[in-house]
């Protein structure tokens, strides 16, 4: 039976491992390949060659609630690494091991009041194309879900 | 033509692609687009996988003055956590031989193509100084050289001290390359080139006309291009493995074969074209100095060749062709020469009139082609077939060609955004016999069947 755990983020801002548990669980979490490709189409319209520099894989998701005297300090912490850059390891499932390499494609952080101490913020992470990359997006969408195969 | 190994050629051709890019630092370091290992590429040596993709280099020829231009290739690195930039502080790298590579997912690393082998020229951090840009020019650059020395004694070139270069075309050629620039004979196309001067392709190989008398400093390329390639109506080209080479004014004596063919499938636009200027006047001075080149610099020899058909029917050229050689001497066969490179200047630019050049009703026609990423082997110098039923065939006023043969003579790739442009001479081989041949083996003898040879 998969376990549905929530996810979670490992990074190192200099001092070791520092681990951001998510205490609630994102909303609309939707993984998306980014396809970076060139089109040629022949003149007699029965040929198209796709050159392809890579399909990358994007997570977006939204954090609606999050809470001023909760999360959202170790969130502003992990931002302000990883809007200078810093890449992190983003783990769709604290329950397994399998987790992916990342960077923080956003350029801000604003958050947008929902109710008294609640936030609501948007994220977009980029899966750089190493080694541990997903081969597609249906791979993260199971492991947020516990579903390891 | 890059003739790589099957299965490059078969991932290059196929309509969808993901050309993996690769830029080697001599021996220092290694850049790729994409992560290796990632994407099934085997016994590739320590790499970086910053290179962002670069837009290429291009050659281009003067057709007529027979110069080449200088590529340039520019890759730019990503400096993650400053890496590329301690490695440029920390290491002599311009002069370098830098290499970029292509090959495709799943390919080992021995079956990558090398498609440009430059020299690293300098090094710049990008505005932002996120990424470092090497800028890399093809080996003509080494040719830029000033020769001031005697190649043979080493003292200064003077009066006293001359240099006598003698010979083809070919043997000048690598008597300034290889002894005066110093270059080693890997630098150069050597089978080519041998080829070029062989009996097989019946050119140069009884022809020695050029008798240089250097008596002073030089610029290398300057004096090919103005003494040598002029006059022999040459055209240097570098290859994709970093070699120099020349292209001759006529086909192979096989025949001109294309290595490839553009159609309606791999063009994306309809070519534009144009025209080159009519020449059928060819002006010669030689002589130089006397037959010797000892007694001063005039000229002591002038001839003038007319394409009388040509003007016949077009009147005279806007462009005249005008040699003022110091190397060209009578008792070497000046005149035979010039007149018989004057012929081959006027069967490909005098209009076709009558010169057996296929009827070209004017100026050699150009076209400017866009094609796929696929057809990225095909080379400067090479002859290539256009097949298209949508070009109207200058020659006969009809709609469509089928397998016209062409001479490419300028490739611009522009690999960030997938598409190849090319520049494509037509001088009317299209249907001409290759040249006869009587005998066999190495003293065969060939004569031409048709105008050209």
């Amino acid at each position: 039976m998969p376990t549905a755990n929530y996810p979670k983020i490992v990074y190192n801002p200099g001092g070791g491992n520092v681990t951001l548990t998510f205490t609630r669980g994102p909303q609309n979490f939707h993984p998306y390949v980014q396809a970076r490709v060139h089109d040629n189409l022949s003149t007699s319209g029965a040929v198209r060659e796709r050159v392809v520099e890579n399909l990358d894989i994007l997570i977006e998701f939204g954090m609606e609630h999050q809470v001023v005297d909760d999360d959202v300090p170790a969130w502003a912490s992990f931002l302000m690494y990883a809007l200078a850059g810093g890449g992190f390891q983003f783990y769709p499932n604290q329950g397994l091991t399998d987790c992916y390499n990342c960077v923080l494609e956003d350029t801000g952080w604003k958050p947008k009041w929902n109710a008294p101490k609640k936030y609501a913020f948007a994220y977009l992470f980029r899966i750089l194309q190493d080694p541990q990359c997903p081969p597609d997006p249906g791979v993260v969408l199971r492991r947020l879900h516990g579903v390891t195969s | 033509m890059i003739t790589p190994a099957s299965q490059w050629s078969s991932a290059n051709a196929a309509p969808l692609k993901m050309p993996i890019y690769a830029f080697a630092v001599g021996a220092e370091a290694l850049y790729t687009t994409h992560d290796l290992t990632r994407f099934g590429v085997t016994g590739a040596p320590a790499y970086s996988p910053w290179l962002t993709i670069p837009t290429g280099a291009s050659q281009s020829i003067d057709i007529v003055q027979c110069t080449s231009s200088i590529g340039e290739l520019q890759c730019e690195v990503l400096d993650v956590g400053g890496a590329v930039r301690q490695f440029v502080g920390a290491t002599t790298l311009v002069g370098l031989t830098a290499t970029l590579s292509v090959g495709y997912p799943g390919l080992s690393w021995a079956q990558f193509v090398p498609l440009h082998t430059y020299t690293v020229y300098k090094i710049n951090p990008s505005d932002g100084y996120t990424s470092f840009i090497f800028v890399c020019r093809d080996p003509q650059l080494l040719e830029k050289t000033t020769i001031y020395l005697h190649p043979e004694n080493g003292g200064l070139l003077s009066d006293d001290n001359p240099w006598y270069v003698c010979g083809s075309p070919i043997d000048v050629y690598l008597s300034v390359l290889l002894f005066a620039v110093g270059l080693p004979a890997s630098a150069v196309d050597l089978a080519w080139l041998q080829q070029l001067n062989g009996p097989a392709e019946g050119l140069y190989y009884s022809a020695r006309p050029f008798l240089f008398r250097l008596t002073e400093s030089f610029q290398a390329k300057q004096f090919l291009e103005t003494e040598v390639f002029k006059p022999s109506l040459l055209y240097q080209v570098v290859l994709n493995t970093g070699q120099l080479s020349l292209r001759a004014p006529k086909p192979p004596a096989a025949g001109a074969s294309p290595v490839f063919t553009f159609t309606q499938d791999n063009m994306t636009v309809l070519p534009k074209m144009d025209r080159q200027p009519l020449m059928n006047e060819a002006v010669w001075q030689f002589d130089s100095g006397g037959s010797d080149g000892s007694s001063g610099s005039d000229y002591g020899s002038y001839n003038t060749y007319v394409e009388a058909d040509s003007i016949l029917a077009f009147g005279r050229g806007d462009q005249q062709f005008r040699v003022d050689s110091k190397g060209l001497r009578t008792p070497c066969g000046a005149f035979w020469w010039s007149q018989w490179v004057s012929r081959r200047l006027f069967r490909r630019f005098a209009g076709g009139a009558s010169s057996g050049s296929g009827e070209l009703r004017g100026g050699a026609p150009v076209y400017n082609i866009e094609a796929f990423l696929m057809t990225l082997p095909v080379w400067t110098g090479d002859y290539v077939a256009v097949t298209h039923p949508r070009i109207p065939d200058v020659v006969t006023g009809n709609l469509g060609i089928a397998g016209r043969v062409m001479e490419v003579i300028d490739r611009e790739p522009d690999y960030q955004n997938g598409k190849m442009t090319y520049k494509l001479l037509d001088t009317g081989l299209t249907g001409l016999a290759p040249a006869a041949v009587w005998g066999s083996g190495t003293n065969a003898f060939k004569f031409g069947q048709g105008r050209i040879y």
